[in-house]
């Protein structure tokens, strides 16, 4: 085995799985090798981002960033020639990846069948991309067998000899997932045979994988199987329960097809921990989760909209030297891997990434190393694309229609304009939707505007514009807006929530409860009606009436942050603050971005008499950008007997508030009244 | 991956080891016949698939000594 000296990462990653599928399987020990890397290190839920969207979502992993700073923004693109549309391309990538670090610190990596990596950047190691894996033609032509998608070039002949082809599996292969497979028609019946071309895809990607652990050195060994949420989207709605519309046939047949790729999965992970020792950090990370119980959309929903059936959380699990033991790692988010991994190599990581380490995870102590960025620095090492490479637009033709079958992008027509058309404008707005509740909110509003300026009807322009200019502080155009549209549109359940978050902004939780109530007719109730129906009762201060919303909340979606934020301050105003620090250490433990959450944990902690405990909160809460002048007059009152120095400081950022906001007053006084301003609310006044 | 070949030389001898250790039992028949078990004498095709690199060297002897079998019959 040819090794580098240094330290060493294995990442893994599973599309989609989730723990709600895995932990029965663990419990009655049906995922041993899993149930080994959990035991023997830390696992957690992982936040995903919005869109889920498994390309831009996978490239969020390895740069550490958003789609704004990392410019995936969907599963297809334009093709660089213009002749039509293809799957989305390592050159249209706008920053470095965890890879390209690598090079140019002189580290190697090899990385099999990670989203967007065709075609394959001369990186320092090897790499196989995931256009690469894609399966033979019936006329036998090698699917994406081109040199491009593999460097060393050289190596292309030697990967795709590893190729495990659909017509090499037998039935033994299938009857595990499939065990009465002998009884179907398969000249009527399709689903074995996707099951095949599935199951032999993954068995592609563990070949070369398994080849190039063993004869190529490396630093970082990522690799990428994409086969759960795949399996997902053809088979889970035979998973039990018996869903309405699965016909009883079809559910004997196919309810164990989702178990069995669990438990492949755990015999490849087996495989895979046998090549590397104790000295590997070994990190398994999904993207996002999956509905696998009695909160997935129903068959036809699900076909329809296949990021429907996604869930917010995925797994991860690591396991490594200095890594601890059988614990729980909480508010961790797929923007960290990268920051992560970096900081276990020892390397800076970025300041202009989104995301941090896990430095909890640690045994000992560790402070991460930090740059201002890794774009612009050393690109020359880093194994960057030197300019936009072709690509076969029948390869393309072949690889979107692959995309097609799973419901993942519309089926393109006949023009090839509109086609093109079509791929910016949904890609602009998942770009849209990636700002969307991010510090970056206000670069979505000029690309709403684009698209709305191209189609005045599109009502989720509307309304997501509507929102962005109400979280931007903008309400007079966002009421000028709702109120300029059609009265038959306002009445829409999404166009009275709209209406109740500008209510909220504007002060007035009581018309917010009445738009809400409107939602509610026209849409029926759902979680995040609840929790503003909570938040408007805990406006309201009618605490019962807030504890009940959110409790119906949790029991229709139990990992739920914001339900568990809104008990825990219900809680806090109930004089329980034991109840209100358990509530919110499980919305933190769920989603760590979400300060609002780690100051009313600080509370609770404080009226527990816990300070130091208080002050960790608080400070969490000021570190991802919460800043209210009550968090630092807390943090003042906390520190003043244990750190005056400290106390100092936040006073003063008290003492400047007050200033700034007597200054912001008298300017006010000075300027003649607006007509907006004369009709202001009287609850807002100076605000 | 120029280590394949030798790779899959290699293979042959270790996947005894790693089957024996899997001890995969997935599903039943109606007839309660067993699939996908791994014995103690020869792992499941679904286990030499999950071996990897390792696994395909003795999917093709497989494949082969049942070509031959069929022959000889």
């Amino acid at each position: 085995m040819t090794q580098i000296s240094g330290k060493k990462i294995l990442l893994i990653g599973w599309d989609a799985a989730d723990w709600e599928m895995i932990d029965p399987l663990l419990e009655s020990g049906q995922m041993p090798a899993l149930a080994q890397l959990i035991q023997g290190g830390m696992r957690g839920n992982l936040a995903t981002l919005q869109p889920v969207l498994s390309p831009m979502l996978w490239t969020s992993i390895a740069t550490g960033k958003r789609a704004n700073q990392h410019g995936i923004c969907g599963f297809t693109e334009p093709l660089p020639d213009g002749s039509g549309i293809g799957p989305v391309r390592s050159t249209s990538r706008t920053c470095k990846a965890v890879w390209n670090i690598l090079s140019q610190s002189g580290l190697k990596s090899n990385i099999i069948g990670w989203f967007a990596s065709n075609p394959a950047e001369p990186i320092n190691g090897v790499m196989i991309t995931d256009q690469f894996l894609r399966p033979g033609q019936p006329n036998g032509k090698a699917g994406g067998a081109t040199a491009q998608g593999v460097h060393p070039p050289e190596y292309a002949a030697a990967a795709a000899a590893l190729r495990v082809t659909t017509e090499s599996l037998v039935a033994g292969d299938l009857l595990p997932f499939i065990p009465r497979l002998a009884e179907i028609d398969l000249k009527k019946d399709d689903r074995p045979a996707k099951l095949a071309q599935r199951l032999a895809r993954a068995a592609t990607v563990q070949a070369m994988a398994t080849a190039l652990i063993q004869s190529e050195p490396w630093n970082l060994m990522g690799v990428y199987f994409d086969a759960v949420d795949q399996f997902g989207h053809e088979f889970m709605r035979y998973h039990p329960p018996r869903m309405d519309g699965i016909t009883e046939g079809d559910f004997e047949f196919y309810q164990e097809v989702m178990r069995g790729c669990y438990r492949f999965h755990d015999m490849m992970l087996h495989t895979l921990l046998q090549y590397v020792n104790a000295e590997t950090t070994v990190i398994l990370v999904s993207d996002h989760g999956y509905e696998c119980g009695r909160r997935r959309p129903p068959v036809e929903v699900g076909k329809a909209d296949p990021e429907g059936c996604h869930r917010p959380f995925g797994i991860v699990c690591l396991k490594g030297p200095g890594i601890k033991k059988n614990e729980r790692l909480y508010g961790a988010s797929i923007l960290d891997v990268t920051p992560t991994i970096l900081t276990l190599l020892g390397l800076p990581m970025g300041s202009d990434m989104d995301g941090r380490p896990w430095l909890e995870a640690f045994e000992q102590p560790a402070k991460p190393e930090r740059i201002f960025s890794w774009e612009g620095v050393g690109d020359d090492k880093a194994g960057l694309h030197n300019g936009n490479s072709r690509q076969d637009p029948a390869e393309a033709a072949q690889a979107v229609q692959q995309l097609v079958e799973l419901g993942y992008v519309a089926a393109p027509g006949e023009d090839v304009q509109k086609n093109i058309r079509n791929t910016i404008r949904c890609n602009k707005a998942n770009l849209i939707r990636s700002l969307l509740g991010t510090p970056q909110e206000a670069k979505a509003v000029p690309l709403l505007e684009e698209l709305i300026a191209e189609n005045s009807e599109n009502k989720w322009c509307v309304l997501t514009l509507a929102n962005c200019l109400i979280q931007l502080g903008k309400l007079t155009e966002a009421r000028t807006m709702l109120e300029a549209a059609a009265p038959a549109f306002r009445q829409l359940g999404q166009v009275q929530l709209v209406f109740a978050e500008l209510a909220f902004a504007e002060k007035n939780p009581a018309a917010a409860l009445n738009h809400l109530e409107a939602a509610g007719r026209a849409d029926g109730n759902h979680p995040q009606l609840f929790n503003q129906v909570g938040r408007a009762y805990l406006q309201l201060e009618r605490w019962n009436e807030a504890q009940a919303a959110f409790q119906k909340s949790l029991a229709a979606e139990p990992d739920n942050p914001a339900a568990l934020d809104g008990l825990a301050r219900v809680h806090l105003e109930f004089g329980e603050p034991e109840c209100a620090v358990e509530k919110s250490l499980q919305a933190v433990g769920l989603i760590h971005f979400f300060p609002e959450a780690h100051f009313h944990l600080g509370m609770g902690l404080e009226r527990l008499g816990k300070a130091r405990e208080a002050i960790l909160a608080y400070e969490t809460a000021l570190g991802i950008g919460y800043r209210p002048a009550l968090l630092h007059h807390r943090l003042a009152e906390l520190y003043r007997p244990i750190d005056p120095q400290k106390a100092d400081s936040h006073d003063k950022v008290l003492a400047n508030s007050r200033r700034r906001r007597i200054y912001r007053a008298d300017i006010k006084s000075r300027l003649p009244l607006t007509a907006d301003q004369s009709l202001e609310p009287l609850g807002s006044a100076g605000n | 991956m120029k280590a394949e070949i030798s790779n899959e030389r290699e293979a042959v001898k270790n996947v005894p080891v790693m089957a024996a250790t899997e001890q995969v039992l997935f599903a039943r028949t109606p007839k309660g016949i067993t699939v996908g078990v791994v014995s103690d004498a020869e792992p499941s095709s679904l286990t030499l698939l999950a071996a990897g690199v390792a696994g395909m060297a003795e999917r093709r002897a497989r494949r082969e000594r049942t070509r031959n079998k069929d022959a000889s019959l």
